[in-house]
């Protein structure tokens, strides 16, 4: 018995052994297909973040050894610029715009695609998230021919006797700011419905079955089904859509090339021109001063997710400690 | 799972052996680095950059008839429509091609030793060969050596204005029909929309800028003479806020609120302005020396001709000869200095012909060269530009610490310069251009008075030359009288 005993703790003790050679194993197969990756993100994100942030003291044209350290000057320069002040009030306003635009409508075409009598869906949701996948760069141009003084949409209301005199879309301030918004919407708004398809799609059935069976219509089924239970899902996909409202440069720069006179002048874009500007008569080549407004971005993209997902996911991430202490609680 | 786990790193193994391998050939092909290279061994291949779309199909040209003559000697030519960040990318890794047009200033270039030294090349001899003004100090020179090729005459790039014969037959207009002064343009222009039913604009401008700035600067100095750009060479210090631009940018603002400039000209650049005036949707278009074998080349019209742009009262204008240096660098670093030194004093003989002359690509910055222009106008543009822009003093060529002192004094200001308060003030966005430009003009003295004191060895003094006459040529001994 005691020898039975022994032979089985042994096997026991093999089997352990066994395992952790495995995992052992695993481990070290995992680090090997991760390694590329990482040193990928070492060399590509990493390092360059870092370098901005060295960069940021600097005054300094992207040339030649740091020699020229000006300590916080670039920040101090930057803080006192009013166009530095334009640019992150534009961004902000095309982040609001395009999360208020993009992501509600894409939660209406959603709940529209989402109908199981609805023909042709699958034809639908490829045309709006075609925008998705085609490039920026292109998108902008196309538009700014549409929206040109003698593009195709003036012409549009001009034939139909709509308008007068065509609209200066993208040279008026406020107008561009919208087309910009419009626009940029339009073009996440596909990869937004596919989000929402995903969240309502996870709704089980049998809840809607349910409401059904006590006589709740359409409104009442979406107000107390469908969008309590899409809140986890509309915080992701907020929090996505402000931080992709950031990088906005692409779009910006093909269509109002942050013009008129800086009106539509994001941040990436401040940047941009601040880093890499050879404009005849323009501004100096500035890799020090580009930097500290990058690390500037950075730390305002920081921020605002730290906010929303504070504000999305605090009563979430509050109610899971709550549940864990009650349940050590109960142990104890 | 052993056996998957063998193969597979036997897979690694091998893809990393081959992509070794291909490396190898790489560099047997790219001659290291991957600046230049050679098909088989006896031939040396050269990379050139070009930033210059109308030098584009001269470049081809040169070189096709320089590798027929230098077999041995291959040439890479890359346009590059990002220059300043392609080259400073290049810079910063350690890969610049082995020459390029100008792009990043030359005295940043001299300083982190990226460009060669062209002294060899250029004796006294030589640089004797080229107009007067082609040499001068952070454009084709530093500290009085050669570092760039000239290629464009100085005497070039004021703008002037092309006008369309076919509509001018169209409307039965005659060149006595030209206008000099802005009334008169507005007069002619306000025919042409009645006579053409508002079907031709008078003008068709553009929204960059640099562009709109380098008009308002050219058409205010019949107005503001001593203000042939941001500074005011007699007083010494900044200014753009001056009466000549203002009452410009004023002129292209009623144009365009009185329907005599065609709509899209605020939110188009030059390649559609080009192509507007080409098709005679307008009878008039202002631009540089270069837009000529534009018109002739990519748009293939002909019947068209030149004249000085309309002033406030027809008092002439300039435009500050050598504002802009163009020219090719070279490589400090190149493998190949051999094979580039060949190449330029083959182009030596003959680049200026066959780039500029012969395709009427520009002016070119070497005297004498013949050649045949393609189009009849070229002699025209050359006698306009010839007239119009006039050597002005340069603190760089009086007192080299001010190319630093420049570079300070710049860097402090948000804005460089007034042009895009001009497209503001044309789109509506700004209402008292004035204002703002006046804010812009305050931002650059304060500026500049700040670092004037941080630049112990740069004085007022060298921004301010009480023997220069606006109008009259600026040579190199008017410095000495100050001196």
């Amino acid at each position: 018995m005691a020898k039975n005993l022994e032979l089985e703790q042994k096997q026991k003790a093999e089997s352990n052994s066994n395992l952790k050679t495995l995992k052992r194993k695993k481990t070290i197969w995992a680090y090997i297909f991760l390694a590329p990756q990482i040193l990928v993100f070492f060399i590509f994100s990493a390092y360059p973040i870092v370098m901005s942030y060295v960069y940021s003291f600097y005054e300094w044209t992207g040339i030649g050894p740091l020699e020229d350290f000006v300590g916080l000057g670039n920040y101090q320069q930057l803080l006192s610029s009013p166009r530095f002040w334009n640019s992150a009030l534009i961004s902000i306003y095309y982040i609001l715009g395009t999360t208020v635009l993009g992501v509600g409508g894409a939660l209406i075409l959603a709940i529209i695609l989402n109908d199981q009598k609805m023909n042709g869906k699958g034809f639908y949701r490829a045309i709006y998230f075609l925008p998705v996948v085609t490039t920026t760069a292109i998108v902008g141009i196309i538009m700014g021919n549409i929206f040109g003084i003698t593009g195709f949409f003036n012409q549009f209301l001009l034939n139909f006797n709509i308008i007068d005199k065509p609209i200066p879309w993208l040279t008026d301030p406020v107008l561009a700011l919208i087309i910009l918004i419009v626009v940029g919407s339009w073009k996440g708004l596909g990869i937004n419905m596919v989000y929402w398809l995903a969240g309502l799609q996870s709704i089980p059935n049998e809840l809607y079955e349910s409401a059904q069976l006590d006589g709740a219509g359409f409104w009442s089924t979406l107000r107390h089904i469908t969008l309590p239970l899409l809140k986890p899902m509309a915080a992701v996909i907020i929090l996505l859509s402000l931080v992709s409202g950031i990088n906005a440069f692409d779009l910006v720069k093909t269509l109002t090339n942050g013009g008129p006179n800086f009106a539509t002048e994001t941040m990436d874009l401040f940047i941009y021109n601040y880093a890499f500007s050879s404009q005849l008569g323009g501004g100096q080549v500035r890799m020090g001063y580009a930097s500290a407004a990058g690390v500037l971005l950075g730390l305002f993209t920081f921020v605002i997710s730290m906010i929303f997902g504070a504000a999305s996911f605090g009563k979430q991430i509050m109610k899971l400690k709550g549940n864990k202490k009650s349940k050590g609680g109960v142990k104890a | 799972m052993r056996k998957t786990s063998i193969f597979l790193f036997g897979l690694f193994a091998m893809i990393l052996v081959l992509s070794a391998c291909s490396s190898n050939d790489d560099d047997v092909d790219g001659d290291g680095g991957g600046n230049e290279g050679s098909e088989d061994e006896d031939v040396v291949t050269l990379s050139f950059w070009n930033r210059y779309p109308e030098l584009r199909g001269g470049f081809e040209q040169l070189i096709e008839e320089f590798e027929a003559e230098h077999p041995d000697i291959k040439i890479e030519r890359q346009e590059t429509p990002e220059p300043e960040t392609q080259l400073r990318t290049a810079l910063s890794e350690g890969d610049l091609p082995d020459m390029w047009t100008n792009i990043v200033e030359m005295s940043e270039l001299v300083e982190v030793d990226a460009v060669k030294n062209l002294d060899e090349v250029f004796t006294d001899e030589v640089k004797a060969q080229f107009q007067d003004g082609t040499w001068y100090e952070n454009g084709t020179t530093v500290d009085g050596s050669v570092y760039g090729f000239p290629l464009a005459s100085p005497k070039s790039k004021a703008m002037i204005m092309y006008y369309n014969k076919d509509v001018f037959d169209m409307l039965g207009l005659t060149e006595d029909d030209i206008p000099e002064t802005w009334e008169e343009f507005k007069e002619l222009g306000q025919q042409i929309r009645e006579d053409s039913n508002g079907g031709v604009y008078p003008i068709v401008w553009n929204n960059p800028g640099w562009a709109n700035e380098q008009l308002v600067s050219m058409m205010g100095t019949a107005i503001t003479p001593e203000v042939p750009w941001q500074e005011n060479l007699k007083e010494g210090e900044p200014q753009v806020l001056t009466e000549g631009k203002i009452e410009s940018a004023k002129f292209l603002k009623e144009l365009l609120d009185e329907d005599l400039m065609a709509p899209q000209s605020v939110e188009i650049g030059l390649g559609e302005a080009e192509a507007t005036f080409s098709v005679g949707q307008s009878a008039f278009l202002w631009s540089g020396d270069w837009v000529g074998r534009q018109l002739f080349v990519e748009t293939e019209f002909e019947n068209w001709g030149v004249a000085p742009l309309p002033t406030k009262d027809g008092k002439p204008y300039y435009y500050r000869a050598g504002s802009e240096a163009t020219s090719i660098r070279v490589n400090n670093d190149t493998e190949h200095w051999e094979e580039v030194k060949t190449f330029l004093e083959y182009s030596l003989e003959n680049l200026h012909r066959i780039v500029y002359v012969n395709t009427g690509a520009g002016l070119p910055a070497k005297k004498d060269v013949g050649g045949e222009p393609p189009f009849e106008q070229y002699q025209d543009i050359l006698e306009l530009e010839s007239e119009l822009a006039i050597p002005v003093p340069k603190p760089a060529e009086f007192n080299p610490e001010t190319v630093e002192f420049n570079k300070a004094y710049r860097n402090k200001l948000d804005v460089g310069g007034i042009g895009d308060a001009v497209v503001g003030y044309l789109t509506g966005n700004i209402d008292d251009l004035e204002a703002e430009v006046g804010e812009i003009d305050q931002a650059m003295k304060d500026a500049f008075y700040e670092t004037l004191d941080e630049y112990p060895e740069v004085s007022q003094e060298d921004y301010m030359y009480p023997n220069w006459e606006p109008f009259e040529p600026y040579t190199v001994d008017k410095y000495d009288e100050l001196r």
